[in-house]
């Protein structure tokens, strides 16, 4: 599917996530309109993971193949992932504000969650070093497969230790009405569908540069 | 609207935004380099 007909397929998916959670999910009782941050701060918490398993993935068949797509493929997916980790974190933090009265408290889900982003972007930086081409990819993978210990942590980090951060998915139901569930879920495929438009594109970008890069030592 | 919700929904519509509209421009900018390179190639 060309990239520009799933861009506007997530422009369309991503408007009936609003009307979703404006005009069909209720009001929660306790927190009010607030609750309504959630619908977009879990579909970008989650899918920042998948990124990271992407680069995990990614990494794991760069060490086995070591072919540049592999290589370019976790590039674009951590860049994605610590987009969309840090708008989790800021969304999250604005939510805490409002529920908690605190901006921040260093809870296991959020602390594990702060370490994650600080990891991925630390590799980003290293995937921005000028090391060589494939010494950069080979240490890149390397960190892409240590880096994914953390990810686990993160998920699970709100069941093992005592946590504030609510456990939707752990808990059964989690407390939300149907309609709350039904909002989740459209909002999850449509930040699906932006995700995967993003992932494509930048993958895209990442092998066009790769070729420029191939052109210019040809020359 | 509450003041939070519209601070949260900012912050991401404007990064995913700008991230989108930095994508674009980024690959318009390479396609248009890997063209001269493959014309100078020629």
């Amino acid at each position: 599917m060309p990239i520009r007909l799933l861009a506007a397929l997530s422009v369309l998916a991503l408007a009936v996530g609003q009307w979703f959670i404006w005009s069909y999910a209720p009001l929660e009782e306790t927190m009010g309109v607030v609750q309504k941050i959630f619908y977009i701060h879990m579909p970008l918490a989650w899918w920042s993971l998948v990124s990271f398993f992407v680069v995990f993935c990614a990494s794991v068949r760069h060490l086995l193949k070591r072919d540049a797509g592999s290589d370019i493929l976790a590039g674009a997916a951590a860049e994605i992932g610590v987009l969309m980790s840090g708008l989790a974190l800021i969304s999250g933090s604005i939510w805490g504000r409002a529920a908690w009265n605190v901006w921040w408290t260093w809870d296991p889900r959020l602390t594990t969650t702060l370490i994650m982003w600080f990891v991925y972007a630390g590799y980003l930086v290293l995937r921005g070093s000028d090391m060589g081409g494939e010494r950069r990819a080979l240490v890149c993978a390397v960190l892409g497969v240590v880096a994914f210990l953390d990810v686990p942590l993160v998920f699970y980090s709100a069941r093992i230790w005592r946590s504030v951060h609510p456990a939707v998915l752990a808990s059964q139901g989690g407390g939300l009405e149907p309609e709350m569930w039904h909002t989740v879920l459209v909002n999850l495929a449509a930040f699906g569908c932006l995700w995967l438009t993003l992932l494509l594109a930048r993958q895209r970008i990442g092998r066009a540069e790769e070729r420029a890069r191939a052109l210019m030592l040809s020359r | 609207m509450n003041g939070y919700v519209l601070a949260a929904n900012a912050a991401v519509w404007i990064f995913l935004a700008a991230y989108a509209a930095a994508l674009v421009l980024r690959g318009r900018s390479i396609s248009k380099r890997l063209k001269q390179l493959e014309m100078l190639r020629d």
